[in-house]
C-alpha cells in the first residue's frame, strides 16, 4: 500500500494529524477500489479523451 | 417565467428598468439568504435603460431581452470582481467577459449580480468561510447545495428568473434539487467554458438554474445559438424511461423515494413506459470520477499552491489529496472512465432517458456533516454527490426539476439523456414539469 504520509511530506504539504488521517483514509479507499479494477484493464484500453469545448 | 416576463416587456406592461429594480429590491429583501457576493446595481440599471430604449425603437433581441439574471462568481465579468468564492481571488477584476456572459448580454439579459458559491466551486454546501454561508430560501438553517448555491438560492427566492451555474460533480443539479428550481447540465462541450475558472478540466460544465425547464431551454438557446425551444404541449407518449435496478434507488430518504415513485407513476399516466435497466458498478465509477476530479482540481490550483493556507479547511484537504495522488492513478482512472462510458452507453439500446434521484435527501442543515437515512451515518458530501458525480464523467446531459416535497423541503427529479440529446431531454423535462405541476416552485422567502 502507498505510504501517503511520505508522499505528503515529499510534496511539502504540512497537514495537521487529523487532516492527514482523513486524507490517508480517503486516498486509501480510492486506491483500493482502483487497484481492484486494474487487472481487468487491457493494454489496448486508452484514457478517456473528452471532445473539445467550444471557445 | 421568462416567457411571461418577456410578454409583459414586449407589451410595455413593464419596463426593463422596473424589472431590474424589482430584482435588486428582492435581493435586498432576502439579503439574509446571502445569495450574492456582488450586486451590480449601477451597471444593471444602465443596461436595462439601454434595453428599454431599444424596445422603444422596436428593436427586440429575443426572450431574454430585459430579463434580470445572475452569474455564478466563478464566471469572469469584465470590470466586476470575480472572486471564485476564495480569498485568493477576492480582489481579482477580470479585463474580459466569459463567452457565456457575452452571449447572455447579446441576448439582452441584464446581469444583476454575481452569486455566492462553495469556495473555488469545490464542494456541495456553499458554506463559504470567506463570504459567509449561502442559505436555503426554504429554510435559512439549511444549505442551498453547491457549489452553485447562490444561483440556486437566487432563483429559489424569486430574485431572478435564471442564474448561471457550473457543474463538475453535481454543482448545478444539487442546488437545483435543494432549492426547488430547475437546473440543466448540458452535454459536455455544448456550452463554452472560456472565461470560466476551471475546477475539473474534463468534468466542468456551464449551464442554467432557472424557475422552470422552459427557462433553462430559453437560456440554452442564448448560450449556444442553437434552437432549444419547447413546444406548447410537449409529450413523452411512447418514451421509454429507464429505472436503474441497482445503486440509485438504494439509499434514499423516505420522502424522496415517495416523490420519485409518484414521478414515475405520473410519467406512465401521460403515456411513457418505465423499463428496468442495469447499472454498472456505480460505486467504482464514482471512485474513478472522484480520482479524476482530485487530480484535475489539484492541477488547476497548482499556480496558487503557495497560498494554500488561505484556502478553507475542507477545500484545502481535497486539494491536498489531489497533490498527493500519483500521476498513474489519474491516467488509469481515465482509462477506466473510457470503459465505464462504453459500458453504460449500452443502456440507450433499451431506454430513451433515465429517471434518477437528484439527491438522496432534501437539504441538510448548515454544518451538518453526516446524515442517517436508516443504515447508519453517511458523509453528507459523499451521499449528496452519489447520484450526480458519475454523470459528469460521462458528459451526458442532465436536467433536475422539482417533483415533490418532503417535510416542507423540495425534492428533485434528475432526468438523464444520451450525449447531444439535450433538446429532447429538455422537452421530456418540460412535459414532466407540466404533469407534476411544480413549475415556478417559489420558496416562502420569495413570496
Amino acid at each position: 500500500m502507498t505510504d501517503w504520509k511520505k508522499i505528503a511530506e515529499a510534496q511539502g504539504l504540512k497537514l495537521a494529524e487529523a487532516d492527514l488521517a482523513i486524507a490517508v483514509a480517503r486516498l486509501g479507499a480510492l486506491e483500493e477500489r482502483l487497484r481492484a479494477l486494474l487487472p481487468t484493464l487491457s493494454p489496448d484500453e486508452e484514457p478517456f479523451v473528452p471532445q473539445a469545448s467550444p471557445r | 417565467m421568462i416567457e411571461k416576463l418577456a410578454t409583459a416587456l414586449r407589451g410595455r406592461a413593464v419596463s426593463c428598468v422596473e424589472l431590474t429594480r424589482e430584482a435588486l429590491r428582492r435581493a435586498e429583501r432576502h439579503a439574509d439568504v446571502n445569495a450574492f457576493i456582488t450586486l451590480t446595481a449601477d451597471s444593471a440599471l444602465a443596461a436595462a435603460g439601454r434595453l428599454d430604449s431599444e424596445l422603444g425603437r422596436g428593436e427586440y433581441r429575443g426572450p431574454l431581452h430585459g430579463i434580470p439574471v445572475a452569474v455564478k462568481d466563478i464566471v469572469c465579468t469584465k470590470g466586476v470582481r470575480t472572486t471564485c468564492g476564495s480569498r485568493i481571488f477576492a480582489d481579482y477584476v477580470p479585463d474580459h467577459d466569459a463567452e457565456v456572459v457575452v452571449r447572455l448580454e447579446k441576448a439582452g439579459a441584464v446581469i444583476v449580480g454575481k452569486t455566492g458559491l462553495h469556495e473555488l466551486a469545490y464542494g456541495i454546501t456553499s458554506n463559504n468561510p470567506h463570504f459567509g454561508a449561502v442559505r436555503n430560501p426554504w429554510d435559512r438553517e439549511r444549505i442551498p447545495g453547491g457549489s452553485s448555491g447562490g444561483s440556486g438560492a437566487a432563483v429559489g427566492a424569486g430574485i431572478c428568473a435564471m442564474a448561471l451555474g457550473t457543474d463538475t460533480g453535481g454543482s448545478i443539479r444539487i442546488p437545483a434539487s435543494f432549492c426547488g428550481v430547475a437546473g440543466f447540465k448540458p452535454t459536455y462541450g455544448t456550452v463554452s467554458k472560456r472565461g470560466v475558472f476551471p475546477l475539473g478540466f474534463t468534468l466542468d460544465h456551464v449551464g442554467p438554474l432557472a424557475a422552470s425547464v422552459r427557462d433553462c431551454a430559453l437560456t440554452m438557446t442564448a448560450l449556444t445559438g442553437k434552437d432549444f425551444s419547447i413546444v406548447a404541449e410537449p409529450s413523452i407518449k411512447g418514451m421509454r424511461i429507464g429505472r436503474p435496478e441497482s445503486f440509485y434507488f438504494e439509499k434514499l430518504e423516505t420522502g424522496v423515494a415517495a416523490a420519485l415513485d409518484a414521478a414515475f407513476r405520473k410519467a406512465e399516466e401521460i403515456g411513457a413506459r418505465v423499463v428496468p435497466v442495469p447499472a454498472p458498478d456505480m460505486e467504482a465509477f464514482n471512485a474513478v470520477a472522484l480520482t479524476v476530479l482530485l487530480a484535475e482540481a489539484a492541477a488547476a490550483l497548482e499556480p496558487h499552491r503557495a497560498r494554500r493556507d488561505e484556502i478553507g479547511p475542507d477545500v484545502r484537504l481535497l486539494l491536498d489529496q489531489g497533490w498527493m495522488l500519483p500521476a498513474s492513478s489519474y491516467v488509469n482512472a481515465q482509462r477506466l472512465r473510457a470503459r465505464f462510458n462504453r459500458e453504460f452507453s449500452n443502456i440507450w439500446k433499451t431506454c430513451d432517458v433515465l429517471f434518477l434521484p437528484a439527491t438522496p435527501t432534501t437539504a441538510p442543515k448548515i454544518g451538518q456533516t453526516s446524515v442517517d437515512i436508516g443504515a447508519g451515518p453517511e458523509d453528507v458530501r459523499l451521499l449528496t454527490t452519489r447520484c450526480v458525480r458519475a454523470i459528469n464523467a460521462l458528459g451526458w446531459p442532465a436536467v433536475v426539476l422539482p417533483c415533490g416535497m418532503s417535510q416542507k423541503l423540495p425534492v428533485g427529479l434528475q432526468i438523464i439523456g444520451p450525449s447531444f440529446g439535450d433538446a429532447s431531454m429538455l422537452r421530456c423535462g418540460a412535459a414532466m414539469e407540466d404533469a407534476l405541476g411544480f413549475t415556478s416552485l417559489t420558496a416562502p422567502a420569495g413570496s
